[in-house]
């Protein structure tokens, strides 16, 4: 039996938003995070809006399936974004969308903390 | 119905079918010929015996060894046991406690590595050496470990993860210099190389039947016989079978499928070595000429016929496992593959983490040929490509190598 859930296999597949961004363009912030293994390496790549919003969003990673599956659906609800909303996703709904079992959860984590990692580099807001 | 197409199976180093010779061979002796080998009171058992000692001569024969110094066992990681634990703590029993050093190395499977492990919590003391970058184990790296104290030295054959084999004779040598006994897990190389026991020079080897077409489930520790026969203390008690060694009834059809096997091993084994050298050759020639950044683990040439480990830098191993879904083949061991660590051979040879991530391995068969290996190779390349287009690690990789020219 295949070890991933048929929503994990869907996204490794036909990712949502994967490379990097196309063109120039202003606002633009990369972070990134590792596993605690060290192995497994999401970045994120993001265009910030003057609204607040992040108007494109990409990934890059280098991972087992549920990392790039993690990475991929988190882009899709990132794209569009207020970055209040951006920063209250959680890594519980991206697991329960991938149906992610509780040993991959921790891999959901990786492209939020590369969110986080991203965002400490805008600018502070006055 | 539609046929379902099964994947190409590539991962011969982890098992292999049982051949349809070697079925046809067991299936009286789950029949008819149900006796207990140790039955001496009646035909049944005396028919079952006879089909025992066959197959102990079989067996022997495919490694130049007398049937009389073969132990059957469950499989290789039994026999592994019987030969660390039983030789370990006879030779320190023996020696009166001054022999208690055991020697082994670190790219060994961990059906060495673990009972090691538990060696060491008995009081032992274990040495366990590093390898060259091409995973061979130098014999003066061993020259430096050995003393007056090491009872035991086991360094395997042929290496299940990378093939790569190891110099043996030289290694026995050594060690038996030093006054140890020398125990060589043979799991991977008896049905792939010739292996002649007496030139060889270990002691003890382990074998299995599932990795050379035979059953799962059997196994042999061979106990070279002569005037410095190596003492061992059985793990397994309870009815003094196999010469008080290892006691438990005879599995007889799975002993008859593992002499069939060996027999069928010792006939095509050269001619399915030249086969599988040239599969590999071709696999890895058509992986390199589509893709750049391919890293062979394990030295080029001494290693087995059917064996190909490469690092597919920039790419995830258990990703590209699952862009795979046609082709059976594993990351790594397949004892790691379930945990998410970088294997411990590909790091003993000094491999970073993102390469040993990065391997598949290769295990080329009897079923295999060109027109599989070049299915399989024209699907890896473009899930390589595919993979490495959305890799932070490739990215950098590439970047790296245009700012360095």
């Amino acid at each position: 039996m295949s070890a991933y859930s048929p929503e994990v296999l869907a996204h490794f597949r036909s990712p949502t938003g994967a490379g990097r961004l196309s063109g120039d363009g202003g606002g633009r912030v990369t972070g990134e995070a590792r596993d605690d293994e060290g192995g497994q390496l999401v970045r994120l790549h993001l265009e910030v809006g003057a609204n607040e919003r992040i108007a494109r969003a990409r990934f890059q990673a280098f991972g087992c399936p549920v990392a790039i599956a993690a990475a991929s659906a988190a882009v899709a609800r990132l794209e569009g974004a207020s970055l209040a909303d951006a920063l209250a996703l959680r890594a519980d709904t991206l697991a329960r969308e991938l149906a992610l079992t509780p040993e991959q959860g921790r891999l959901a984590e990786l492209p939020l903390r590369a969110l986080r990692d991203a965002l400490a580099y805008l600018a502070p807001r006055p | 119905m539609p046929r379902v197409e099964r994947p190409i199976y590539l991962d011969h180093n982890a098992t292999t079918p049982c051949d349809a010779s070697v079925v046809a061979a067991m299936l009286p002796f789950f029949r008819d010929e149900f006796g207990n080998a140790a039955s001496r009171t009646h035909a049944y058992g005396w028919a079952a015996e006879a089909a025992v000692e066959r197959a102990r001569e079989q067996v022997a024969r495919l490694v130049g060894a007398d049937a009389r110094e073969l132990i059957f066992t469950s499989g290789a990681t039994e026999a592994n046991n019987l030969a660390l634990f039983g030789a370990a703590r006879a030779a320190r029993a023996d020696s009166g406690g001054r022999r208690d050093h055991v020697v082994s190395c670190r790219t060994e499977h961990r059906a060495v590595l673990d009972p090691c492990a538990a060696l060491e919590r008995e009081g032992f003391r274990v040495t366990l050496l590093g390898v060259e970058r091409d995973g061979r184990l130098a014999p003066d790296a061993l020259r430096e470990a050995l003393d007056a104290r090491t009872a035991l030295v086991s360094v395997m054959h042929a290496n299940n993860e990378i093939g790569v084999i190891q110099p043996i004779a030289a290694l026995a040598a050594l060690a038996h210099e030093a006054g140890a006994a020398f125990h060589c897990d043979a799991a991977q190389s008896a049905g792939a190389l010739e292996l002649d026991a007496a030139r060889l020079g270990a002691d003890l080897y382990s074998l299995s039947a599932h990795k050379l077409y035979g059953p799962k489930g059997v196994g042999a520790l061979v106990v070279r016989r002569g005037p410095k026969r190596v003492r061992l203390e059985p793990v397994l008690h309870g009815g003094g079978h196999e010469r008080g060694l290892r006691s438990g009834t005879l599995p007889v059809p799975l002993c008859v499928g593992f002499g069939a096997a060996a027999e069928l091993a010792r006939a095509s084994r050269a001619g399915d070595a030249d086969r599988h050298t040239r599969l590999r050759d071709r696999l890895l020639a058509r992986l390199t000429s589509e893709l750049p950044d391919l890293v062979v683990n394990g030295h080029p040439s001494e290693r087995l016929p059917g064996n190909l480990n490469v690092s597919f830098l920039g790419v995830e191993g258990e990703a590209l496992l699952a862009a795979l879904p046609e082709l059976a083949l594993s990351s790594g061991s397949a004892c790691t593959s379930a945990k998410r660590e970088p294997s411990h051979v590909l790091r003993a040879l000094g491999a970073d983490p993102a390469r040993a991530l990065s391997a598949l391995r290769f295990g080329i068969g009897r079923g295999n040929d060109e027109a599989q290996i070049d299915e399989a190779a024209a699907r890896i390349v473009e899930q390589v490509r595919r993979l490495r287009a959305m890799s932070p690690v490739w990215d950098d990789l590439r970047r790296g190598h245009a700012a360095r020219s």
